[in-house]
């Protein structure tokens, strides 16, 4: 769903008789990336629309009551906070008070903030409202002094309403302006006033840490904030003490926090494991061959490895959900020094040839929880959509690009955060081992061809070049999983192949929507028997399994071969301990095993009548395939 | 598109006015979406969509449509 197609199917909602769209509250996610502006725009749409047009079995919406307070104008905070909640799955009653209402919210037992009630209370604080607004530069005794008495007030109010409400309350560190650190000339007085603001800042932090009031960190939050906090012409001028982007910030912070609330963190991290925990491919490049270590890009993948050690260590469970031979990882866990996860830290692993969104929900079948405690975190683009689309309330992590990046994208979101911890949470790992058992998770290959139909699979399949020829070569000597042999063509056998007319080597190159994968695979074909044609090899590559491309090779191949008046195909097939879904590829293409010598076995195909081996979703691009 | 069409766009898009608003007439607090918030997201519309920065003395005076109008042609925005 791209940001406009949201943008109007929020306004199409706003009318009386409109349909309900149980789409769109998981589509919110979509706007992500838009500019403030827009996310404040869909936000003040939004408040015209009833939840229960936006409410779903796929992605239940919980109500929560909500009020905003603050002791400078809170308003423009209010689009940001309901789309923020919204996304997130909740649909907030928002109650939001005017300019500095703070001290009258919280103190009086009759105020229209107590009379509503609310389940959450966020209070929104400045750096203003603590300063007296004239200082004396000289008397910082006297600042910290009237500092702490302002606390008093504040530290009073929040206590009177924690005492009559059961709802929880937001308190926040404040960001003390810059404008007021250089209004001391001195670098002595500017540490003083710096040591005296964070004592009021750890005092905030304080009187978050007891009944029903948190303390929010904004300040550190802030830290790596793209811009000043505060725009001065809307602060004098409207009273606004936050720029719309710390708004944002503020919004997705306090979601989560009402959340946690909601004791609807999430309580499982899925982890992909392949370019995700270690760098490279490990049916491919082996074990010696991951990259793990202290360098780069080895060690942003052990970090995102200290992360999911940490979450482990505060009670989220961790499971493995990678397409993969199980035996191989079982080794790396085993034995492979650099790894800071073992096969103890996961509750259960999902490691098998099967569709990632079905091994998700046997995952979370198994440990009993909903797949709205899922989170997921992928690098691939592909299972990463496959996800998002199949199962919404799934909260999916794509770990694309840059490694650098992978731990700061995993917790950036919040999904684990919860109001406490405690000792429960650090053996919830042993318990939920027990009850997930050892159990091996099948492989599946339920369809769901209408997703892979959206992704629109283009499959080229063309002669080798000059310039694909030392690429194929790589990649057919790397390959250890789909692939018929452990005795790939070397580049000199395959430049020979290729000029020769007995033999025809092609290369495989998939694109879909997301881009072009470009070449993934290859075919080595012996042609000397003009009735008979032999696949020597076929390799592709594993980021691309499952999703009938072998098929569609097959397909081409059987093509050409029949053009060339061939009857029959053949293919040759030695297995080693990886090469198990290479050889699933005969049988599932309806080749016959016709002889065995030597540990190879010999598949046949007859070409009469033509074989249909290419599934709908995927388009074969025409070339000249036959030279 | 000129300035004026640019500029009715962003007041329809910022305030979410009906279809059939007579945009070239309104003034701030003339209607109910033109309120002191709408007055801060119509500044920060504005801002974005013709990459200015407007003085606080200007987001105080903008009044009215027309004054926004002239406004951005007083700081060189032209169609």
């Amino acid at each position: 769903m791209r940001v406009e197609e949201v943008l109007l199917r929020i306004r199409r909602l706003r009318r009386p008789d409109a349909a309900p769209d149980p789409e769109l509250a998981a589509g919110l996610v979509h706007l992500d990336d838009a500019p403030v502006t827009t996310l404040a725009t869909a936000g003040r749409l939004l408040a015209d629309v009833p939840a229960e047009k936006l409410d779903s079995p796929e992605f239940p919406l919980r109500p929560l009551r909500v009020a905003v307070t603050g002791t400078f104008t809170p308003g423009t905070v209010e689009p940001l906070l309901r789309l923020a909640l919204l996304r997130i799955g909740i649909a907030a009653e928002l109650h939001v008070s005017g300019f500095d209402q703070l001290l009258r919210d919280l103190s009086d037992p009759h105020s229209e903030l107590a009379g509503f009630r609310p389940d959450v209370t966020l209070c929104l604080l400045h750096d203003g409202w603590f300063l007296p607004a004239e200082w004396d530069p000289g008397d910082l005794a006297g600042l910290r002094d009237t500092l702490t008495d302002r606390l008093g007030v504040l530290a009073a109010a929040v206590r009177g309403h924690t005492a009559r409400t059961d709802g929880a309350l937001l308190l926040h560190t404040v960001p003390l302006s810059p404008l007021e650190h250089r209004s001391l000339v001195s670098f002595r007085g500017r540490a003083e006033l710096g040591r005296i603001w964070r004592e009021l800042n750890g005092a905030l932090l304080e009187l978050g840490e007891r009944d029903g009031a948190y303390t929010l960190d904004l300040e550190t939050l802030l830290v790596d904030h793209d811009g000043p906090v505060r725009d001065e012409r809307l602060y004098r001028y409207a009273s606004m003490a936050w720029t719309p982007t710390v708004e944002r910030r503020y919004a997705h912070e306090a979601a989560t926090f009402c959340r946690a609330v909601l004791g609807k963190a999430a309580k499982v991290l899925a982890l992909d494991l392949d370019n995700t925990l270690w760098a490279g491919v490990l049916g491919d490049d082996g074990l010696a061959g991951i990259k793990l270590g202290t360098d780069y890009p080895g060690n942003c993948h052990r970090d995102v490895q200290r992360r999911a050690l940490a979450l482990r260590r505060q009670g989220v469970l961790l499971t493995v959900c990678s397409k993969n031979d199980p035996d191989v990882v079982a080794e790396a866990f085993d034995q492979h020094p650099d790894l800071l996860l073992r096969a103890d830290d996961f509750v259960a692993q999902a490691v098998n040839w099967g569709r990632k969104d079905e091994n998700l929900r046997q995952l979370a079948g198994t440990l009993n929880l909903g797949l709205d405690g899922v989170v997921f975190a992928d690098d691939s683009p592909f299972e990463c959509e496959l996800v998002r689309r199949e199962l919404p309330t799934v909260r999916v992590v794509e770990l694309a690009g840059d490694p650098a990046g992978f731990s700061t994208r995993l917790l950036a979101e919040g999904h684990f955060t919860v109001l406490a911890t405690g000792a429960t949470d650090r053996e919830r790992t042993e318990l939920y081992r027990a009850r997930a058992g050892r159990e091996r998770f099948a492989a599946t290959f339920a369809s769901a061809e209408d997703y892979l139909h959206e992704l629109k699979l283009r499959v080229a399949v063309r002669p080798v070049d000059e310039l694909s020829l030392p690429r194929l070569a790589q990649l057919g000597l790397r390959t250890n999983q789909f692939t018929m042999t452990d005795r790939a063509h070397t580049e000199a056998q395959t430049r020979q192949r290729a000029a020769s007319a007995d033999h025809l080597v092609l290369t495989v190159a998939v694109a879909d929507r997301f881009g072009d994968e470009g070449l993934v695979g290859g075919v080595w074909l012996d042609r000397s028997d003009p009735d008979t044609w032999v696949i020597e090899n076929f390799v592709l590559s594993c980021r691309v399994f499952s999703r009938g491309i072998e098929q569609a090779v097959l397909h081409r191949v059987a093509e050409l071969a029949g053009a060339a008046d061939a009857t029959r195909l053949e293919a040759l097939f030695r297995p080693t301990a990886r090469n198990k879904p290479g050889g699933a590829a005969w049988p599932a293409a309806g080749f016959v095993a016709a002889a065995e010598e030597d540990g190879t076995t010999r598949f046949a195909l007859p070409l009469r009548p033509p074989p249909r081996l290419l599934p709908a979703w995927i388009t074969l691009e025409e070339g000249d395939a036959g030279a | 598109m000129s300035l004026t069409d640019r500029l009715r766009g962003v007041f329809v898009d910022a305030l979410e006015l009906p279809e059939g608003t007579d945009v070239e007439n309104l003034t701030y607090r003339g209607i109910e979406q033109w309120d002191s918030l709408g007055h801060m997201t119509l500044v920060a519309a504005i801002e974005d969509e013709f990459d200015v920065q407007l003085e606080t003395d200007q987001v105080i005076d903008m009044s009215s449509f027309k004054v926004a109008l002239e406004m951005l042609r007083g700081l060189g925005v032209d169609g």
